[in-house]
């Protein structure tokens, strides 16, 4: 039988292969990752699924084990904005879960992906039972600050959309891989979503990203970006 | 109340500093001595851009901990704090702020409880920001 969205699905953490490679939550010890297994529901969901969305009371926490998500808000004027892009191992939802507030950001699956749930009541006892989970939800609260924190600075004290568009790809190129044509990375959003991750629209992202390639500061070929001139784009970049 | 809690528990291990205004509690990308617990006073958070230029960020009030995301993130200081008028403030050293969540488990709730609560500020930021 085919698994859903050709997710190859592993029930329980202990099993898992990506344990190591996603750290954190995924790599705590025997006795809380049994803890974790035996309160957890597991499922696959579609690309474009919302795990929970922005005022609703928190059920519970989630965390990502195969695919990506995406943290999305709602600007004060109405405009969506990316907040974080999820990677595997990290948990969503914890800062409602913990205050017991709604959530303040919706969650969406950018592709299919493998999530665990766990009920809030489950997930405080999970924390009240162990340290190491208090310690790693800590340093991914943390990191969700640090995340929030650069973009701000983006959004902020970037002069033009330009420099901040400029910003995000440098950023980015940080973990590229450097090739003959440039700095190579794989770009899995779409030109909307770029816009949400810089407080900008669509058509600007197009509009910049042609500009760029015109003045041959990047290259695109499908789903991969190459930046050729390196120090020019740094030097668009002020903050 | 966890602010509290963690106050408490951290009381016999703080030193008690006094900063004049202007004066610098930490500044961005240094790695981090301690937390901050600000008794009195004002502090401004401030960014730096790439020439150097101070830019500001938020303003922390009495009762606010400074420097926890880095210290738990075992990450740089991501902005630079600054005494807007004279300020008392409560420091604990980094490894004894650690051994104390050690110690005492059930201050690493109210640890996450005031981490929560730093995260729910900084998206407040960010839809304020991005309707500019």
């Amino acid at each position: 039988m085919p698994s859903p969205y050709n997710l190859a699905i592993v029930e329980h953490c202990s099993q898992c292969s990506q344990r190591q490679t996603n750290g954190g939550f995924c790599n705590m010890a025997a006795e809380p990752v049994e803890a974790l297994d035996s309160m957890k529901f597991t499922g696959a969901y579609p690309k474009g699924a919302l795990l929970f969305v922005e005022g609703e009371q928190p059920r519970g926490v989630f965390i990502l084990c195969r695919g990506r998500v995406k943290l999305t808000t709602t600007s004060t004027e109405g405009r969506t904005l990316i907040v974080k892009l999820v990677k595997p191992g990290e948990i969503v939802g914890v800062s409602a879960a913990i205050l017991g507030r709604p959530y303040e950001v919706s969650a969406e699956t950018l592709e299919a992906s493998q999530v665990s749930f766990i009920r809030r009541e489950d997930f405080l006892g999970f924390l009240s039972a162990y340290s190491e989970a208090c310690m790693h939800t800590a340093q991914q609260l943390s990191e969700k600050y640090n995340s929030a924190q650069r973009e701000i600075r983006s959004l902020g004290l970037a002069h033009t959309t330009s420099e901040k568009l400029a910003k995000l790809i440098m950023d980015w190129s940080e973990n590229g891989e450097e090739t003959p044509q440039g700095t190579r990375m794989q770009v899995l959003l779409t030109h909307e979503e770029i816009g949400q991750m810089i407080g900008t629209t669509r058509e600007t992202v197009t509009r910049l990203l042609s500009d760029f390639k015109r003045k041959k500061l990047i290259s695109v070929k499908g789903s991969n970006l190459f930046v050729i001139a390196k120090e020019q784009m740094r030097e668009m970049v002020t903050i | 109340m966890s602010r509290s809690i963690i106050e408490t528990t951290l009381a016999n291990r703080e030193t008690l500093l006094r900063f004049g205004e202007g004066e610098t509690l930490f500044r961005e990308g240094e790695p981090p001595l301690g937390v901050y617990v600000l008794h009195s006073g004002t502090v401004n958070l401030l960014f730096a851009t790439k020439g150097g230029e101070a830019k500001p960020l938020r303003e922390a009030q009495p009762g606010q901990i400074l420097g926890l995301t880095s210290v738990v993130s075992k990450g740089v200081h991501d902005c630079t704090a600054t005494a807007a008028v004279p300020c008392e403030v409560a420091f604990i050293e980094r490894d004894d702020f650690l051994r104390a969540l050690d110690d005492s488990p059930a201050v690493w709730f109210s640890v996450l409880r005031v981490l929560s609560s730093e995260v729910n500020a900084v998206y407040d930021d960010m839809r304020t920001l991005s309707a500019r």
